[in-house]
C-alpha cells in the first residue's frame, strides 16, 4: 500500500512508531508522521517545544534507526561561516610555509587554500558525507537573523561554495532537523521550507510508559507515581517546568534508593533531580504534599 | 483517477482558502507540502490528513488551535464562520482605532487653521515647538496626527554589544591570522608583521514592556508609536503589552503602517483598560520569554506609571530577577513629567532600586531624550 521512497528503515508511520519504541523513544502519532514525512519527502523538520521535551533526542534516535551519522550544529549568538561551515587551519598553513623554506618545493598560495588545510564544520560535513546523515541544527533561534538567511541558502540546494576550492553539492542530502525554543521568532522564509511540529509534554499515561522504557529497574507503581507527581509539578507556576529528562533522572534517583512508592518525604529529599531552579524549590516543596498526598 | 485528482485539488484549495480566512498564512509552499504529504501517506485516515495538514500549514504554536478548529469544521462540511463583528470588541480600543486610522482624505481635510497661507508656515514651525513639550495626555486629534510623523523620525542611538564577527583594526583584541599568513608568504613564512582585528559592535536587542492599563491610557498609543519607530530601525526589538496579563505584540509592529499596528494592538490586547499587576506581568515575561533568551543581554524598557495593584514585594523580586538577565533596565514613567512628582507609589518605589535609568516619556522632548540615552546605559551599580 505505502509507497517506498527515501528510507527503507520503516514502511509506514506505524512501523516508524514501533521502531522508535524499540529504540526506547516514545513518539506520538504527530511526531512519527512528521519524522516520516521529513525523511521520505526530504524536507527539513522544524521542531519546537519546551526545554526537556526531547527535541534533541528525537534527532539522536532517528539517526540510530536510519543507521546514519548524527551531525550536530549548536547555534549561538554570533555564529558564522567559520563555526558552521568551514575555517582554514592557519597554524598548519604557517608550518607548511616554514617547512618548505629552503627546500625545492615552495608552497604556493593555491596549495595552502586547499582541502588539506580546510577545517570542516558541521554543515559542510553533513553535505560531504557519502551516506545520508542526520543534521541537527539545534536552537536555531539563538543564531542571528543573518545566519538564518545563510542557512536557508544551504538548505535549499544542499550545496556550499568555498571560493578557493569550489562548490560542493551533497550526493545524498542529509535529513535535517531544526529545533527552536522560541526566544525569537524564526523567519517565515525558513519555516515555510519545513514541516513544523510542536512537541508537547507527554500525558500521564505516556510519561509513565516512557519511564518504564528508560528506567526498566523502576517498579510500575513508582513509574506511575513519578509521572503523576511531575504532571502536578508542571501545573505550578515554575520558571522551569521539569521535562522528560528530569522525570527520568528523578525516577533513577528514587529507584537507586530502593523506593517503590513515592511518598512526600522521599519526594522532598530527592526533588533536586526534578527541580533545578532555586526560586522554584520553595513553590515545589510547598505543593508536594498536595500533589503526592492524594493517594500517597 | 484524474477526476478524483480534480476533486481532491479543489478540496485542497478550499481547505487552504479556509485556513487563510482564519488567519493562517496557508501559502503556496504550505499547500504544496500538504499535497505531497497526503500523497506520501496515502492518506486514508482522517488522522493522517489532520497531521499532514498540521505539519504543513501551522508555523506557530498559536496557530494550532485555529488549525484544529478549522480542520474539524471543514471535515464536517460546515460553512466558514462569519467574521466576528467589530461591535463585540471592547469599546476603548475602538475609539483608539477610529482616531488613528483616518483616511488620507480625512487627514487632508483637517480644518486648516483658517487658511492664510503666509502665516501657515510660521504657525507650523512654532506649533511644532509647542508640540514638542505638550503632554501626550492632552493632545487634540490634530496634534496627535502631526506628532505621529515626528515620532517616526526621532533620532535613535541604539544600544550595542560586541559581536563575534571580527574586523580589521589598528589595535585590536586578536591577531588576524589569515592576513598575516598572506603577508608572511613573502618572508618565507615568517609572521613578521602583526595584523590585528577586533570585534565589531552590533545592535543590542531592545525589549519594550508596555503597561496598557487604564491609568496609562493617554500615553499608550504614543509610546507604542515610539516602539514602532524603533523596531523599524532595529528589527530585533521585541514588544510586549500587559494589563492584567502579558501578550507579545512584536508581530504587530511588522505592520506596514503605524495605524495598522495600532489597530492591531486594540484588537489583540484584551485588557487594554484593565488594572495593572506589574509583578505578575514581569514574572510571566521572565518565565515565558525573558529567561529563554529574549531578555538576556537586552535593554529592557518598561513603560508604566508604576501604580501596582498587586504586591510590591513581588514586584521587587521580579525586578531583581529581570536585572539578572538584562543588560540594563530603563523605566519610562509619564507621571515623572508632572511637576512635583515623586516615585512614592508603592510599586514604583519597590522597582526603583533595580532601574538603570528613570525617564519620563510624557512628551516628544522626553522621547527624544530617551532615544538618545539608549546608546549609553552602562551605569550599573554594584551588588
Amino acid at each position: 500500500m505505502t509507497k517506498r521512497r527515501g528510507s527503507a528503515a520503516w514502511s509506514s508511520v506505524d512501523d516508524l512508531q514501533r521502531s522508535l519504541r524499540d529504540h526506547r523513544y516514545l513518539a506520538d502519532r504527530g511526531l512519527a508522521t512528521a519524522l516520516h514525512l521529513a525523511v521520505s519527502l526530504e524536507r527539513p523538520l522544524f521542531l519546537e517545544g519546551e526545554a526537556g521535551v526531547g527535541k534533541t533526542e528525537t534527532a539522536n534516535v532517528l539517526a540510530s534507526i536510519l543507521g546514519s551519522e548524527l551531525i550536530r550544529l549548536q547555534c549561538y549568538e554570533g555564529i558564522g561561516v567559520a563555526q558552521a561551515i568551514y575555517d582554514w587551519n592557519y597554524p598548519r598553513q604557517f608550518l607548511a610555509v616554514r617547512a618548505s623554506e629552503g627546500t625545492e618545493h615552495h608552497v604556493s598560495v593555491d596549495d595552502l587554500f586547499s582541502w588539506e588545510f580546510l577545517v570542516e564544520r558541521p554543515l559542510l560535513r553533513a553535505i560531504r558525507t557519502e551516506s545520508r546523515s542526520v543534521l541537527l541544527i539545534d536552537e536555531v533561534d539563538r543564531a542571528d537573523d543573518e545566519f538564518e538567511a545563510f542557512l536557508l541558502e544551504v538548505l535549499s540546494d544542499f550545496s556550499i561554495t568555498i571560493p578557493e576550492v569550489g562548490t560542493i553539492t551533497a550526493q545524498v542530502p542529509p535529513v535535517v532537523i531544526l529545533t527552536s525554543n522560541r526566544t525569537r521568532e524564526v523567519h517565515d522564509a525558513l519555516k515555510r521550507r519545513c514541516f513544523y511540529h510542536v512537541i508537547p509534554h507527554p500525558d500521564l499515561e505516556m510519561e509513565s510508559q516512557i519511564i518504564r522504557l528508560r528506567v526498566p529497574e523502576a517498579t510500575a507503581s513508582l513509574a506511575h507515581d513519578v509521572a503523576r507527581a511531575v504532571a502536578g509539578l508542571r501545573k505550578l507556576p515554575l520558571t522551569k517546568s521539569p521535562g522528560v529528562a528530569e522525570t527520568i533522572d528523578w525516577t533513577r534517583a528514587l529507584s537507586f534508593l530502593g523506593v517503590t512508592d513515592l511518598r512526600t518525604e522521599t519526594a522532598r529529599d530527592t526533588i533536586g533531580a526534578a527541580i533545578k531552579q532555586e526560586e522554584d524549590l520553595g513553590v515545589a516543596l510547598e505543593a508536594l504534599p498536595r500533589i503526592i498526598g492524594a493517594d500517597g | 483517477m484524474d477526476e478524483l485528482g480534480g476533486v481532491l485539488s479543489r478540496r485542497v484549495a478550499d481547505f487552504s482558502g479556509r485556513l487563510r480566512g482564519a488567519g493562517l498564512s496557508a501559502d503556496a509552499h504550505a499547500t504544496m507540502l500538504f499535497v505531497r504529504a497526503i500523497a506520501e501517506l496515502d492518506a486514508l485516515s482522517i488522522k493522517d490528513i489532520y497531521w499532514a495538514g498540521r505539519l504543513s500549514f501551522v508555523r506557530n504554536p498559536e496557530e494550532i488551535e485555529i488549525y484544529e478548529r478549522e480542520f474539524f469544521l471543514f471535515a464536517r462540511g460546515e460553512p466558514e464562520e462569519s467574521l466576528p463583528q467589530a461591535e463585540d470588541a471592547l469599546d476603548p480600543p475602538r475609539d483608539l482605532v477610529a482616531e488613528s486610522t483616518g483616511s488620507p482624505e480625512e487627514i487632508r481635510d483637517e480644518p486648516q487653521s483658517d487658511s492664510e497661507e503666509e502665516t501657515a508656515e510660521v504657525t507650523l514651525a512654532s506649533s511644532i515647538e509647542l508640540l514638542r513639550s505638550k503632554n501626550f495626555d492632552r493632545l487634540t486629534a490634530d496634534e496627535y496626527e502631526r506628532l505621529k510623523r515626528l515620532i517616526a523620525s526621532v533620532a535613535l542611538e541604539p544600544p550595542v554589544r560586541l559581536s563575534r564577527r571580527m574586523s580589521a583594526a589598528s589595535r585590536g583584541s586578536s591577531l588576524d591570522l589569515r592576513k598575516m599568513l598572506g603577508a608572511s608568504m613573502k618572508l618565507g613564512g615568517e609572521p613578521a608583521v602583526r595584523y590585528w582585528q577586533k570585534q565589531q559592535p552590533k545592535p543590542r536587542r531592545m525589549v519594550f514592556l508596555f503597561d496598557v492599563s487604564g491609568s496609562m491610557k493617554g500615553y499608550s498609543r504614543t509610546l507604542l508609536q515610539f516602539a514602532y519607530a524603533v523596531r523599524r530601525r532595529q528589527p530585533r526589538t521585541e514588544v510586549f503589552c500587559f494589563g492584567t496579563s502579558l501578550s507579545r505584540v512584536t508581530d504587530l509592529l511588522r505592520a506596514p503602517s503605524v495605524d495598522v499596528a495600532l489597530a492591531g494592538f486594540g484588537e489583540r490586547v484584551p485588557d487594554w483598560e484593565g488594572g495593572t499587576r506589574l509583578g505578575d506581568a514581569i514574572a510571566s515575561f521572565i518565565s515565558g520569554w525573558g529567561r529563554r533568551g529574549v531578555a538576556r543581554g537586552a535593554v529592557v524598557i518598561i513603560c508604566s506609571d508604576g501604580l501596582e495593584r498587586g504586591d510590591p514585594e513581588m514586584l521587587a523580586l521580579q525586578m531583581r530577577r529581570l536585572r539578572g538577565l538584562a543588560h540594563a533596565i530603563v523605566w519610562v514613567n509619564p507621571l515623572k513629567g508632572s511637576p512635583g512628582y515623586e516615585p512614592l507609589a508603592r510599586g514604583m518605589a519597590a522597582a526603583l532600586p533595580y532601574i538603570d535609568r528613570f525617564m519620563s516619556g510624557h512628551d516628544l522632548n522626553s522621547l527624544e531624550e530617551l532615544a538618545g540615552a539608549l546608546g549609553d546605559l552602562r551605569v550599573r551599580r554594584a551588588g
